[in-house]
């Protein structure tokens, strides 16, 4: 065997000639081994974990607030849902819903909870019901109705909080449910889109855009925007090139910016469109080096797409030509890199999610069961992470510079907001990707919240931060919230001894909304803080006295008002005299 | 000319005919598979007298689904769709072979009204509306569905002659006409301020509310015969049962064992066809006066390795239109407790054996 390169010279020398031939053949055989090499590297290709078991098959999952993951099956058992921790491996039941929520729509509210439309009743056919899951009390609270039965609908948040429901089979009699619905989470009410009636396919791939209208990008191949407001109205955008790439998941990999991946078929195919552009075209990205359909496809911490599973074979469901190498996606460079592979099968049913801690769960399957792996990216084995030691306490409001507490400060060189997924037949309706502004500060990084709503939608978040060699940190969880009227955060925080037992503060205000600014201090160290003041509104310095002598004091303030406070500013230190 | 089963043309290569001859109980019947428009997945909704079938076929999960026409002689073939559309969906077929249903537009869905003679029409909406959907047809040619706008979702009647009016609703704010008969009564789901009821429309009363069985909520009628009598669902906390609406009062048809049932279809003989849930699975019911509700999966031979999961009409020669699976169909290796789900439906063209069928 030959190992390196050195492993030719030395043969060559061996030889003391060779003829072209044979270093061509000779390349070719070191070649492959490198290949060889390469797949079994986790800095390279990643690693999958043993495959392991759950009570039930995770065809419907979701990535709650809490880091718990809730998950439920399918059929007549599908009305079994798990709460699975990946902190402890452990799951559990959770309370029963109050009908058979397989085959429901799925998005997560601005306050954490989990809205589920329809479902199936023992018929098959589509359930008209709605509810809400607490992940803390751990109960199902049923909503009003909707028009009528909906047997894969798609759920889409929306910027104000509100949730667009589309799509669904009522049943064979009538067919798809064809009238748009919004949740309007004030008042607990359903508004209908009653001029943007439209027959679309089950389970559409649905994006709220930059703009506010929702995208509807697939399966079909015309493809449409969708205005909510009022009673809504269509607009036709374009076809898509391949067509018809049913269960071939389709992402938002950037605010307006959609790919579609394999599917239909099946074929190895992608395409993307930038609803950003005046005149939004479909045009063919790079294609996976293997054909798939019933694929999963997950956004990971740094804007990468990690597509695996699915199946190569022309059967709706083929177990017969499983697909195990799994892919990523490169959005900056248009390329697709070939990673570890999955070890069984995961086809019809299966789900694949990001957890906070930069690893993919993926699992289930009507051919394989209810069985999962855990996979740890190429980024895991780079190195040591970044680490975020704070955020803000309270929800963030859009455009607001908050503070990211990191000894790692220097070495970020991304700051990434993903939403958490709730996913199901291979599409992610809460799967969404921000890149953030930031600046390095003392103690960690200013980052600037996405700008409005349509960017995110008010809600949880996994917060990463990413170094420059690409490890990203743990993610916090951070809230965007609805309508937040918290005060902007204050600056330039600034300390300053002025004797043995005294230090001065000053900052600047950012806000013209504070009640105003509390003050908070630790000695010694830059972590321990407690609250030691506040001052009212428009108050930009505090002199903190009774202070030790030759002591260092750490300082940082925050605006509040009665929607709560504002980020954190930067730290500062001084230490007092001598004397 | 009468016209038997064993006269039609079956060399249509989509036409699969599935001999029930070694089943030899009485009521048993000769099935044929309908076939597929490309997708391969067929929802059959309507049969005429003629055996005729209408209904969708293709992908419907990847957003291809074609109203389709299907004959003996013919097959399945494709309806098409409006301009600019890129969906369609066929609901209902009358005698004389004239089809309605609904096709998405560019930015919108229409009912259509298709005649062999004038092929497809945009029935267009009410005043004002945005889109429309049909879902009924009687022989005259009238078509019920509903049209939507910014005033709400109201059943309607269309028709050639008079062009299309409101049926109004039974005072909530959206109503949906699924079916008409040869008097012109018509029946659908209306919101009222106790919730979603069927309805019955009449040109003389108005829309009035069927009502539900006694402790449910809500209801729904979807087919209605020359004779009046009309079916649908009756829910409630306890589940849906098919019901017969017949001279004023409401008949609980039953299930098959479950606490779930749906009448879909119901001829001039008052036979009646609907799905009910059992623990397999949801299983196509056949329900006369005298026999109850009977799985129809029990007239016709295990050995067809057929399911058949909803049946969804019968016309009166009792020719019954149903969907299900065929167990070894290669692009979906079927489970039993889930035979619809997610592969191809097919539909199936279920003849009574030996019968004497009657023509157009």
């Amino acid at each position: 065997m030959f190992t390196n390169e050195k492993t030719l010279i030395e043969f060559c020398a061996k030889r003391g000639r060779v003829t072209i031939a044979e270093y061509i053949v000779f390349a070719m055989v070191l070649s492959s081994h490198l290949t060889f090499a390469q797949v079994t590297d986790p800095s390279l290709v990643g690693q999958w974990s043993t495959v392991q078991s759950f009570p039930y098959m995770p065809a419907h999952t979701h990535v709650m607030y809490n880091g718990v993951v809730l998950f439920w099956p399918t059929f007549d058992v599908g009305n079994n849902p798990q709460l699975w921790n990946p902190s402890t491996n452990g799951v559990t039941a959770a309370t029963f819903a109050p009908y058979n929520i397989f085959c429901a729509g799925h998005s997560f509210l601005a306050n954490g909870k989990l809205l589920v439309t329809g479902g199936q009743d023992p018929t098959g056919n589509g359930l008209p019901n709605a509810s809400i899951y607490d992940p803390i009390s751990g109960t199902w609270t049923q909503l009003p109705d909707m028009n009528q039965g909906r047997w894969y609908p798609t759920n889409t948040t929306l910027a104000n909080g509100d949730v667009l429901v589309v799509s669904g089979q009522i049943d064979p009699s009538i067919g798809n449910d064809a009238l748009p619905q919004v949740w309007q989470a004030g008042s607990n009410t359903w508004r209908n889109l009653t001029t943007a009636q439209l027959t679309q396919p089950l389970y559409p791939s649905m994006f709220l855009l930059p703009n506010g209208k929702v995208f509807n990008a697939g399966p079909s191949q015309t493809t449409r925007s969708l205005d909510t407001t009022g009673t809504g109205a269509w607009t036709f955008v374009a076809y898509s090139k391949y067509g018809s790439r049913d269960y071939g998941p389709a992402v938002m990999y950037q605010p307006g910016k959609i790919i579609l991946i394999g599917g239909g078929g099946p074929t190895n195919t992608a395409e993307t469109i930038d609803m950003n552009a005046a005149s939004p075209a479909w045009s063919y990205a790079a294609p996976m080096t293997y054909p798939r359909r019933q694929a999963n496809a997950t956004i990971l911490p740094d804007g990468t797409i990690f597509v695996s599973g699915g199946s190569s074979g022309s059967a709706f469901d083929d177990e017969t030509a499983p697909v195990y190498p799994t892919e990523l996606w490169n959005p900056l460079t248009n390329t697709w890199t070939t990673l570890a592979s999955v070890a069984v099968y995961r086809g019809y049913h299966s789900t694949s999610v990001l957890l906070p801690d930069g690893r993919v769960m993926e699992g289930g399957g009507e051919k394989t069961g209810a069985t999962y792996q855990i996979f740890s990216p190429p980024y895991l084995f780079h190195g040591t992470r970044p680490t975020i030691s704070s955020t803000p306490s309270g929800g963030l409001s859009y455009g607001q510079t908050f503070f990211v507490g990191t000894p790692s400060a220097s070495s970020i060189g991304s700051v990434t907001l993903l939403g958490l997924d709730s996913t199901t037949h291979t599409f992610d309706q809460n799967q969404r990707f921000n890149q953030l502004a930031f600046t390095q500060t003392t103690g960690g990084l200013n980052v600037i919240s996405p700008a409005n709503a349509n960017l995110a939608p008010p809600g949880y978040y996994m917060l990463f931060i990413i170094s420059s060699t690409g490890v990203p940190s743990v993610a916090a969880i951070v809230q965007l919230a609805p309508g937040s009227s918290r005060p902007a955060t204050p600056s330039n925080l600034s300390a300053a001894a002025a004797s043995g037992s005294k230090i001065n503060l000053r900052w600047t205000d950012n806000s013209n909304n504070e009640s105003g600014f509390s003050i908070e201090r630790s000695v010694n160290t830059s972590s321990n803080f407690t609250q030691i003041a506040t001052v009212g509104a428009g108050v930009t310095n505090y002199a903190d006295s009774g202070l030790t002598v030759s002591t260092f004091y750490y300082y940082r303030v925050r605006a509040f008002n009665a929607s709560g406070n504002s980020a954190y500013s930067n730290t500062a230190k001084a230490k007092t005299l001598a004397h | 000319m009468r016209r038997s089963i064993a006269n039609l043309n079956l060399s249509t290569a989509l036409a699969v005919l599935l001999m029930a001859a070694s089943h030899a109980a009485a009521g048993s019947y000769n099935v044929v598979d309908l076939g597929a428009l490309p997708g391969g997945s067929t929802t059959g909704r309507a049969i005429n007298l003629a055996g005729d079938i209408v209904g969708s076929s293709g992908a419907p999960q990847s957003g291809i689904s074609r109203a389709f026409f299907w004959s003996s002689r013919q097959g399945v073939r494709s309806l098409g769709v409006l301009a600019g559309g890129d969906y369609s969906d066929a609901f209902a077929i009358n005698h004389p072979g004239q089809v309605t249903g609904s096709s998405n537009t560019a930015n919108g869905v229409h009912a259509f009204f298709w005649s062999p003679v004038s092929g497809f029409r945009d029935v267009g909406t009410l005043a004002g509306d945005a889109s429309s959907r049909g879902f009924g047809i009687n022989d005259s040619g009238q078509v019920v569905g509903y049209s939507s706008g910014a005033a709400g979702v109201r059943a309607f009647v269309w028709s050639s002659r008079t062009g299309m009016q409101s049926l109004g609703t039974l005072g909530g704010n959206d109503s949906e006409a699924y079916a008409v008969n040869n008097a012109g009564q018509i029946v659908g789901i209306s919101s009222a301020s106790n919730g979603k009821r069927a309805f019955l429309w009449t040109s003389g009363t108005g829309m009035q509310d069927l009502g539900v069985l006694a402790g449910d909520t809500a209801s729904r009628a979807l087919s209605i015969n020359a004779r009046g009598m009309i079916v649908g669902s009756s829910f409630g906390p306890a589940g849906g049962h098919a019901v017969l609406w017949n001279n004023g009062t409401i008949q609980n048809l039953g299930t098959l064992g479950g606490n779930f049932s749906v009448a879909r279809g119901v001829n001039n003989a008052g036979q009646v066809v609907g799905e009910s849930a059992i623990s397999l699975g949801p299983r196509a019911f056949l329900w006369t006066s005298a026999q109850g509700m009977q799985d129809l999966n029990s007239f016709i031979p295990a050995s067809l390795g057929i399911v058949l999961t909803a049946a969804l009409s019968i016309n009166d020669n009792g020719q019954i239109v149903a969907i299900g699976a065929t167990v070894a169909d290669p692009a979906h290796a079927v489970d039993l407790d889930d035979p619809h789900h997610p592969g191809p439906t097919h539909a199936f063209l279920l003849t009574p054996a030996g019968a004497t069928l009657g023509q157009r």
